[in-house]
């Protein structure tokens, strides 16, 4: 499997991302294909368990970024992670492709507006 | 040339157990194992679902086929949550084997073809628990009863890990009915492919204790399918403590016998990984 890293991508640490989830409360997300966090936490889950995992992870996450080039320059990650998801799904729902740093594998990280059909 | 080629469907057939890809689910912790397949099963549904526009397609043939995925992913969670059982059970007749010399595997009906057959992975609990189905709650409680029984006990463990009506511990009786549901429900759909029959519908009039329709299709939801996704998740979670705390007594029990038998440290911390959890063997506490 070609590495995330061989194309057009930003990086941050897992705790970043866990801060950036941490800001939106009302949201759930899942993960779907790494197997670490898949095997560990149910999904999907709110943004407190979400935040959990990705600390516990302790490790770099590799986004791809699918914008036109002359965009990059605008991307704070992970403040404007916004702009760096991939909407093409039903429900609009956000997701980026991830891989861990120094992992081929690639999973998803996405946010699911049906709120795990818990409310 | 018209009509259908000539293919060797026989040929095919045997070529098909060669097609496989490498397994994610080969940890050593039965737990880790379960809620992976439990939430590939799933984000399986529900890739699909939020990748099929609703603008694109018939919404009868995408609910039709839809109804006929859930059924399907409802049989891999139940099914998973065999595989659960057997991996745990796996554990403690391995923990348990070189040691137990009662008859606490008599419960066991694996045949010698069967034990045979598991030659090659040199484990004692595979022989024993994979040949087996576990898929009934009072064949799972006899046997985990059999081998977490203390040393020498005539009678087994004093605990049911899915309790019927008077039996211990109180607290999981409710968990074990609706296992039992669930268990009939798999049956339903893997031997009458979601079919109803008068006999399913009268089975499930007992455990549930109101009336299900005969003859029809069981159409399970989505939202059917992530109640019972966390049901077993919460389930399995409760089972694998239970049994790595009753197998730590136990092995504390032999070490007490014989404290020369094995090394507490060693094997608190390949239990606690195996399990999951801090677990203490003759006084040593492990984490995992």
């Amino acid at each position: 499997m070609e590495s995330l890293r061989s194309k057009r991508h930003v990086e941050l640490s897992s705790q970043q991302l866990a801060d950036w989830i941490t800001k939106q409360p009302d949201c759930w997300w899942y993960v779907d294909g790494d197997p670490w966090l898949t095997s560990r936490y149910l999904f999907p889950c709110p943004s407190d368990e979400m935040a959990t995992a990705l600390e516990a992870a302790r490790r770099n996450v590799l986004i791809l970024d699918e914008r036109d080039a002359a965009d990059t320059e605008h991307v704070a990650v992970p403040d404007e992670l916004d702009r760096l998801a991939n909407r093409d799904n039903r429900l609009q729902e956000r997701t980026w492709l991830c891989s861990w740093e120094g992992d081929a594998a690639q999973w998803l990280l996405a946010e699911d507006k049906e709120r795990g059909f818990e409310e | 040339m018209s009509g259908r080629p000539p293919i060797d469907l026989n040929q095919k057939i045997r070529e098909l157990p060669s097609h496989t890809e490498p397994s994610p689910f080969l940890g050593t912790a039965p737990i880790r194992n379960y809620e992976q397949r439990m939430n590939a099963a799933e984000l399986a549904v529900k890739y699909f679902d939020r990748h099929v526009s609703s603008s694109s397609v018939y919404a009868a043939v995408r609910d039709r086929h839809m109804s006929l995925l859930h059924r399907m992913t409802l049989v891999m969670f139940i099914e998973a949550f065999e595989r659960f059982l057997k991996e745990l059970a796996v554990a403690c007749v391995d923990e348990l084997g070189p040691f137990a010399i009662d008859d606490r595997f008599e419960s066991f009906t694996a045949s010698g073809s069967n034990i045979a057959l598991q030659f090659d992975s040199a484990s004692v609990g595979r022989a024993l628990c994979e040949s087996d189905t576990w898929l009934n709650n009072r064949l799972i409680n006899e046997r985990f009863r059999h081998v977490l029984k203390s040393r020498f006990a005539a009678q087994p463990w004093n605990e049911f890990v899915f309790p019927g009506e008077n039996q211990p511990p109180k607290v999981e009786r409710d968990r074990a009915a609706s296992l039992a549901i669930l268990w009939q429900i798999r049956h339903t759909i893997t031997h009458n492919v979601g079919h109803l029959t008068a006999a399913d519908a009268r089975r499930f009039r007992l455990l549930i204790k109101s009336d299900v329709p005969s003859e029809q299709l069981l159409a399970p939801t989505r939202r059917d399918l992530h109640y019972v996704q966390r049901f077993l998740v919460e389930t399995a979670e409760t089972t694998n403590q239970r049994i790595g705390s009753r197998l730590a007594e136990v092995m504390t029990e032999f070490h007490a016998a014989d404290n020369a038998i094995f090394e507490p440290q060693e094997t608190a911390a390949r239990l606690a990984t195996v399990f999951q959890m801090p677990l203490t063997i003759a006084g040593v506490t492990a984490t995992p």
